[in-house]
């Protein structure tokens, strides 16, 4: 159901591997704006996001021929992005070195669409999903955010996070999890239900 | 394509078609095929009310970029990648600084040695390094009198890969301005990245200068011309003059798959492309994903990689597995990293040429 994202990007990445800057202005273009948005759930500094994402298209240009699949491209992209981000932070001197751990530099908070509710009861029952999801470890957030807005693959998740394939995947299950209770009728595949849905950004 | 009347929760939330209809108001839109639909089948909207609500209360919005933020990360990413390929000379008077002191301290170290040969200290460790003290800094010497590759970690994390009949030395500790080494023979260099502290390798008159790359110095004594490979990175080379008043060289900066032939006599620097065959740098990747892997194979791959001996014990990290990316960074960075991964109770030492796993198996 879900198309392959990366059907329509063999080209492109043929394309990339033969020193095309159109190529690479083409995946400049459609990952820019995913890259920001997910540089903006670490740190509250446009400039350097910018800085981080040009440095990131950079060595993506340098070291392209190192890259075997074009399945490689986006974690590649993401994973860069991520160690770069948290490299120029660490090199701020208000870095506070309590929070030196690199998994808690993730921070978002899922909103609600107050407009689609349609009634009392089920705005309680939305404000209680979301606050329930929001007070999730920012792990599982972060593993949340990249599988349903980002539509990355649990093991690119695992490469994106620097976690183990497994521990990537219990990420997302006790996210989910968390959630069983208010959805009483649900079916074995509970916790791939999100895997479909969140493929796609819905709000904007 | 599943049956309507069969769908789960799961089912409506990978619908694109439901999707969109709750993003444009759900059962607000009366002629819509999907009101219609559910209206019609009033035992499967339990089900599509709960897999909205679950839409409605997990959205993410995003505050809009600043006006022209992808044109500039574009526009300014090929500015630098052009740049990277056009032939930038520049001339001695920006380098004579470090030109000159980096002849003060080269001579000062060729007098150290002379000294101290017959007090030479060694490290009681398992390396067989020598260490010197000249001018009261403490100093490293490495030599490889083997005919195997030895892997060399500097005070930064960065790695070189010493060739045979080679030799190279460099302080204990770096300092807070630049990070020098100094090379007699053949080496393989993998620098960390630290603008702050552009890292120099001085072998004999020639000078090559980076902040963060990897990239090989070929200087034996006895030859007549120098070769630096770059792998990664930018690299810049320059000559040194031992006496004032001796004809200088503009510098040249490489980038990857190119090198330069230094002619030492003559004191001329002379680009060329490189063609992959022929060079000798490790056959290293830049990006590695390895997902769920056992380590025994990530170390196999890297020892065969970069050409040196890695000992691993084989039982106890059979059943160890890593899901970790690994990208540009030295030998000795990727080996950290790896050992970090499997546990705590694992690390690594290098004896003479052979890094060696010292590990008490992954709890998994």
């Amino acid at each position: 159901m879900l198309a392959n994202p990366y059907l329509d990007e063999s080209d492109l990445w043929d394309s990339l591997q033969n020193g095309s800057e159109e190529a690479l202005t083409e995946l400049m273009k459609r990952y820019s704006k995913a890259l920001a948005y997910y540089g903006r759930k670490m740190v509250r500094d446009d400039s350097l996001i910018q800085d981080c994402i040009q440095e990131t298209f950079i060595q993506l240009w340098q070291y392209r021929t190192g890259l075997r699949k074009v399945t490689e491209v986006r974690p590649y992209l993401f994973t860069c992005l991520r160690r770069k981000i948290i490299c120029s932070i660490k090199n701020r001197p208000s870095f506070e070195t309590a929070d030196a751990d690199t998994e808690s530099l993730f921070y978002i908070d899922f909103s609600i669409e107050e407009t689609l509710i349609e009634n009392e009861n089920e705005a309680i029952r939305v404000r209680t999903l979301n606050r329930l999801i929001n007070n999730l470890p920012k792990r599982q957030k972060e593993a949340v955010y990249l599988k349903f807005y980002e539509s990355l693959g649990n093991n690119e998740i695992a490469l994106v996070m620097g976690v183990r394939y497994q521990t990537a995947t219990n990420l997302i299950h006790e996210a989910l999890s968390s959630l069983r209770e208010w959805l009483p009728s649900q079916s074995l595949t509970f916790v791939n239900i999100l895997l479909f849905f969140w493929g796609t950004k819905i709000f904007h | 394509m599943k049956d309507f009347s069969e769908y789960e929760v799961d089912d409506y939330l990978g619908d694109p078609s439901f999707r969109e209809w709750v993003s444009n108001g759900g059962f607000r839109q009366q002629h819509a095929e999907w009101t219609k639909l559910l209206h019609a089948n009033p035992e499967q909207r339990e089900l599509a009310i709960q897999a909205r609500q679950l839409l409605i209360a997990t959205a993410v919005s995003e505050v809009d970029l600043p006006e022209k933020f992808v044109e500039n990360i574009i526009d300014n990413t090929l500015h630098e990648i052009r740049n990277l390929h056009r032939e930038r000379p520049t001339y001695p008077l920006s380098q004579s600084r470090p030109v000159w002191v980096a002849a003060s301290v080269i001579l000062l170290i060729l007098a150290g040695l002379l000294f101290f040969r017959k007090n030479d200290m060694l490290r009681k460790d398992l390396l067989a390094d020598k260490k010197i003290v000249v001018a009261g800094v403490a100093m490293v010497e490495k030599n490889n009198h083997t005919t195997h590759i030895i892997p060399v970690a500097l005070p930064d994390g960065s790695t070189v890969l010493l060739q045979p009949e080679s030799r190279i030395h460099f302080p204990e500790a770096f300092g807070g301005e630049k990070r020098e080494v100094y090379l007699s023979g053949q080496a393989f260099f993998e620098v960390t990245k630290d603008a702050r502290r552009p890292f120099y390798v001085f072998a004999n008159e020639m000078v090559t200068r980076v902040l963060g790359t990897s990239f090989t110095v070929r200087a034996f004594d006895n030859h007549s011309s120098f070769t630096v490979i770059v792998k990664t990175g930018k690299v810049n080379v320059s000559a040194f003059n031992k006496k004032k008043g001796q004809k200088t060289v503009p510098a040249i900066d490489l980038t990857p798959n190119q090198q330069v032939t230094f002619h030492r006599k003559e004191l001329s620097l002379v680009r060329s492309d490189v063609k992959k065959a022929v060079t000798p740098t490790p056959a290293t990747e830049n990006f590695y994903a390895f997902n769920d892997a056992p380590v025994t194979e990530i170390f196999r791959k890297l020892s065969k990689e970069y050409n040196v001996n890695i000992q691993i014990e084989e039982k106890l990290l059979a059943d160890c597995a890593l899901t970790t990316t690994l990208m540009d960074e030295p030998l000795f960075v990727k080996l950290k990293i790896i050992c970090e991964a499997i546990g705590p109770g694992t690390n690594f030492s290098v004896m003479n040429n052979t890094i060696i796993i010292n590990s008490k198996g992954c709890n998994q």
